[in-house]
């Protein structure tokens, strides 16, 4: 009798002008959204790659080891045309500096910061409205309506139970509305497998079937809503409103709603008073730097130094020099390397905090909208595709670990004091311009430091040795593999949510005055 | 006429569902009320902080022009207190630029933006009015004309001695007052709430853009309630009016903004930091090869024969750096202007960009940013220029990034009070241009509801009440 009864709801639905309207609607956005995305993604994809080509040939052609700024990155995900998430906000690349611990990625290409505003046009976010909505229209007056129309009585003088009619409707709903929902998707996997070339792997396939069966989940609440406002009221226009009411505020207002309060409830510190604690801890190092520099520019002061001999700089130049003043200069660089080393953990550290503040934010938000579906549909098609803060925040925790690493192997091969450079873009009065004069002295200074101090091939750039492949060690993101573990929690939220929407249905259901 | 608009207006207030969400719009109003309240106070107290900041780094420069010339100030946009109409990303967009004598550096943001916050669109008029409200106005316009029929009064009614024109109007100006009561009571709320916390200054000038933008909302909400009615007197079954109404909203609030991103960001490119990077170096190769390396040279003094070279050299590299950096800024002003041209096709999108260009937020509000901060660099430039003419013991040869070449501007104190300051010149509007009234979106809106208007005027006309 429940096979009956499933297939009259399910054959009185199809027929149905809201179906119809589902899906062409659901059908035709999608389609246009993957077409645009899909381009965007394979546009992306190449600009990673070519950009990954110039940052690995850079790094290989680099001779000077203070100029060495290995770029480690993870390409844009492709899963990302389903749900673009945080990934370009948040940026996929990181340039290595000696001096800074990695706080951002934004070397990628990014998002246009002018839109930052403008939420994004995805399948989740169709998905979000779309599919919520009908799964509401397609069911708001599945009891009331029938009660108007007088079939309900009919319906519950045969030898079912209303528990059996009940469920049904539901199932009824929710596998009709799931009908639209997976043809979109077909579409779209057909979409970016023939027109963009993307083929996905095992990992991808079962992080869509994931979403899903998330969206399942998802329009199955909406349904069960429907079905819910319908036996509460007596009239269907009254179980409309009621529905679409509950929708407004699900849907669309207690997410807004959750982060607008967050950002009141939970403030982020003021941006110029982060900024100047980190410039209070710079001028101390700063000024350690230049008590050590002070002491070996007074040993310096006779052996003609000329140029811009500063630990300051992020690159420490000598311009023109003896080779006695060079050495120094090496060794002033030495002393300076670890304490600029020490600032830019502490500076990490006070952007750790600043970090941790807007993640606790982000929380409060996402706790403010826990009744609110859609926040939970997100979280799972973010973690999904890879473009969640998580995700990002794993591949970030690997760069530092990266960049520790490069540092360490810099020291323990002795690279630390190797970090200046001769330029001559300034040259000593009673030089001149004289090319013949310039070379001697050029040749003068070559000489000189080959015998004093083994520098023979440090004086210019061009005659350093290619740095040895191992300086720069492997990057390894485990990040990888979508965070299955995380999507639970969100699953079982949505779960909860449809029990307690479906029992509710059931017992208003049976409470109903059918008359 | 006006006893059928009583008593569509009487039912409307009178009637639980309206209630409902007159309540919800109302909560929504308070809402914005007290999360702008909170955020502009912040926002302020951060601009003050970081503008009092870099006044004191100026007066600690103004003791050589030199320095002062060269020196980066950042120049942040004053957050808007109108926000809470048209938020446009007032805290996610760049609000600040980098600028000293001699050119307009990188964009900054200095606001307190969470990266790590979803986002999912802000809660000021734009987005009650433009989604929400208009979401009311479809529910209680959809019934209208078949829903009538359907209840079985629609008979009743025109057997009424009026015209069906004139019962139509009735009841849409009916509809329209119960919607226009509940959005005023709202926006006095919300106001309220803002001018007792002291966000709103009550100046004639924000009097009149809050007129404005109450008449454009009202526009708006007109538009949506007669395309619902339209709708209501074109088919005979109210579920199906309401799936058509549903359809539509969805496409103009969610769908044209979304599409109207979609094809921005595929018809103009932009480019990446690494790219920009890239670009520049490479402008710098070619300028290296123009140029002989001669003219690079300093010579430690200011009066020295090859000045001139060496400036010129500095000129064109900032010049090339300045020009790789502006075109992308431009690129991304020009996809951002495309979303908003495109949006325009959307009643919502149209009010939420009139709104921008009312208040100078979004993409219009940083376009006045970087006006403005041009502006203000050819001031401090001309003041630099000035102050310099004086001094007779340089030789007068201003140049970017000349603070090395100490003596080729005057490093001679300057009078602080005289330093041109962008925090006063902006409040004193001498910065930002005059904000255009968004007359056009207005007649788009008029010519809208007209148009709608009068398709249901016809629907009606030639209804079918049977």
């Amino acid at each position: 009798m429940f096979s009956v009864l499933l297939q009259k709801e399910i054959r009185e639905q199809i027929q149905t002008f809201r179906f119809a309207a589902l899906l062409i609607t659901l059908f035709g956005l999608t389609v246009l959204s993957v077409w645009v995305l899909g381009d965007d993604y394979v546009r992306r994809r190449d600009t990673y790659n070519k950009l990954a080509e110039q940052a690995a040939i850079q790094t290989r052609e680099c001779k000077v080891p203070s100029l060495l700024q290995p770029v480690v990155h993870y390409p844009p995900s492709a899963l990302g045309i389903f749900a673009k998430g945080e990934e370009k906000r948040l940026g996929n690349a990181v340039t290595i500096d000696r001096w800074a611990v990695p706080r951002d990625a934004s070397d990628s290409l990014m998002d246009n910061e002018l839109l930052a505003a403008q939420p994004s046009f995805d399948f989740l976010a169709i998905l979000t409205v779309v599919a919520s909505l009908f799964g509401v229209l397609l069911t708001y007056d599945s009891i009331s309506g029938e009660r108007e129309r007088g079939t309900l009585k009919q319906l519950c003088s045969t030898t079912t139970g209303r528990g059996a009619i009940f469920t049904a409707k539901f199932v009824a709903g929710s596998l009709i509305l799931l009908v639209p929902i997976l043809i979109s998707l077909l579409m779209m996997v057909l979409i970016l497998q023939f027109f963009h070339n993307i083929a996905f792997t095992a990992m991808q396939w079962l992080s869509i079937a994931l979403m899903v069966l998330s969206a399942f989940i998802y329009g199955a609440i909406f349904i069960a809503l429907g079905i819910l406002c319908s036996a509460l009221v007596r009239r269907a226009s009254i179980s409309l409103i009621l529905a679409l009411l509950i929708w407004t505020i699900s849907v669309i207002l207690v997410p807004r709603i959750g982060s607008g309060l967050a950002t009141t409830i939970h403030p982020l510190p003021s941006p110029s008073e982060v900024d100047s604690l980190k410039k209070v801890t710079e001028e101390e190092t700063r000024r350690q730097a230049e008590d050590q520099e002070r002491l070996i520019r007074s040993k310096t002061k006779d052996m003609g130094f000329w140029g811009t001999f500063s630990t300051t700089y992020r690159q420490p130049i000598l311009r023109w020099g003896t080779p006695e003043a060079f050495r120094l200069f090496q060794e002033a660089t030495r002393i300076a390397e670890p304490l600029w080393q020490r600032r830019a953990e502490v500076v990490w550290n006070l952007e750790k905090e600043h970090e941790a503040e807007l993640v606790a934010q982000a929380e409060l938000a996402d706790w403010l909208s826990l009744v609110s579906p859609s926040s939970h549909l997100r979280r799972i098609f973010n973690t999904l595709s890879g473009t969640s803060y998580e995700y990002y925040s794993e591949f970030m925790e690997d760069a530092r670990r990266f960049r520790r690493a490069f540092l360490d192997n810099l020291e323990s091969k002795g690279y630390f004091g190797r970090n200046s450079l001769f330029f001559v873009t300034q040259i000593p009065m009673e030089v001149g311009l004289d090319p013949e004069k310039l070379n001697a002295r050029l040749d003068a200074i070559r000489n000189n430091l080959g015998e004093g101090a083994g520098w023979e091939d440090v004086i210019s750039e061009d005659n350093w040795d290619p740095l040895p492949s191992d300086i720069v060690p492997a990057f390894e993101f485990k990040g990888d593999q979508p965070q299955l573990e995380l999507v639970l929690g969100p699953f079982s939220s949505l779960a909860v949510i449809l029990t307690v929407l479906f029992l509710a249905g059931l017992f208003a259901f049976h409470r109903y005055d059918i008359r | 006429m006006l006893l059928i608009a009583r008593r569509q207006l009487m039912d409307g207030l009178r009637d639980a569902k309206f209630l409902f969400f007159a309540t919800l719009v109302l909560v929504v109003f308070t809402a914005n009320g007290f999360i702008y309240s909170d955020w502009y106070s912040k926002s302020i107290h951060d601009w003050n902080y970081a503008s009092s900041n870099n006044l004191k780094v100026v007066q600690e420069r103004a003791d050589n022009l030199q320095e002062l010339a060269n020196h980066e100030q950042m120049m942040v946009k004053p957050p808007s207190a109108l926000a809470f109409i048209a938020d446009g990303g007032e805290q996610m967009l760049p609000n600040a630029f980098k600028v000293n004598a001699f050119y307009v550096g990188s964009v900054q943001k200095l606001s307190r933006d969470n990266k790590v916050l979803p986002v999912l669109g802000a809660l000021d008029w734009s987005f009650i009015v433009g989604n929400l409200m208009t979401f009311v106005a479809a529910l209680i316009g959809f019934g209208t004309i078949c829903g009538e029929k359907r209840d079985g009064t629609l008979r009743l009614l025109l057997s009424y001695p009026i015209s069906r024109i004139k019962l139509v109007t009735g009841k849409l100006i009916g509809l329209a007052f119960a919607l226009i009561i509940v959005f005023l009571l709202g926006a006095a709320i919300s106001l309220s709430i803002l001018i007792f916390n002291g966000v709103l200054p009550l100046t004639p000038e924000v009097g009149y853009k809050i007129g404005w933008a109450v008449l454009t909302s009202v526009l708006c909400l007109l538009f949506a309630l007669t395309v619902s009615v339209a709708v209501s007197a074109l088919v005979h079954n109210p579920a199906v009016a309401m799936v058509i109404i549903m359809i539509g909203w969805v496409f103009f609030v969610f769908a044209i903004p979304g599409l109207a991103r979609l094809i921005a960001e595929q018809s103009v490119e932009i480019k990446s930091k690494f790219e920009i990077q890239q670009e520049v170096n490479a402008a710098y190769d070619s300028i290296d090869q123009e140029i002989p390396a001669s003219w690079k040279i300093w010579y430690g003094e200011p009066f020295h024969e090859s000045v001139p070279n060496r400036a010129e050299w500095r000129r064109r590299t900032v010049a090339a750096m300045l020009k790789v950096i502006d075109d992308s800024l431009q690129k991304n002003i020009n996809q951002a202007e495309v979303v908003n041209w495109l949006s325009i096709a959307s009643p919502v999108g149209l009010l939420d960009s009139a709104f921008q260009e009312l208040n100078g937020t979004g993409v219009h509000g940083f376009k006045q940013l970087l006006s403005a901060t041009r502006r203000y660099r050819s001031q401090l430039y001309n003041f630099v220029k000035e102050i310099d003419s004086r001094d007779k013991e340089t030789p007068h040869i201003l140049y970017p990034y000349s603070r090395g070449d100490r003596g080729v501007i005057s490093t001679k104190p300057v009078n602080v009070n005289s330093v041109p300051r962008y925090q006063e010149l902006w409040l004193a509007g001498g910065l930002a241009p005059e904000s255009d009234l968004p007359l056009t979106h207005l007649i788009i809106l008029v010519l809208g509801i007209l148009q709608a208007g009068i398709i249901a005027l016809i629907a009606v006309a030639r209804y079918d009440p049977r």
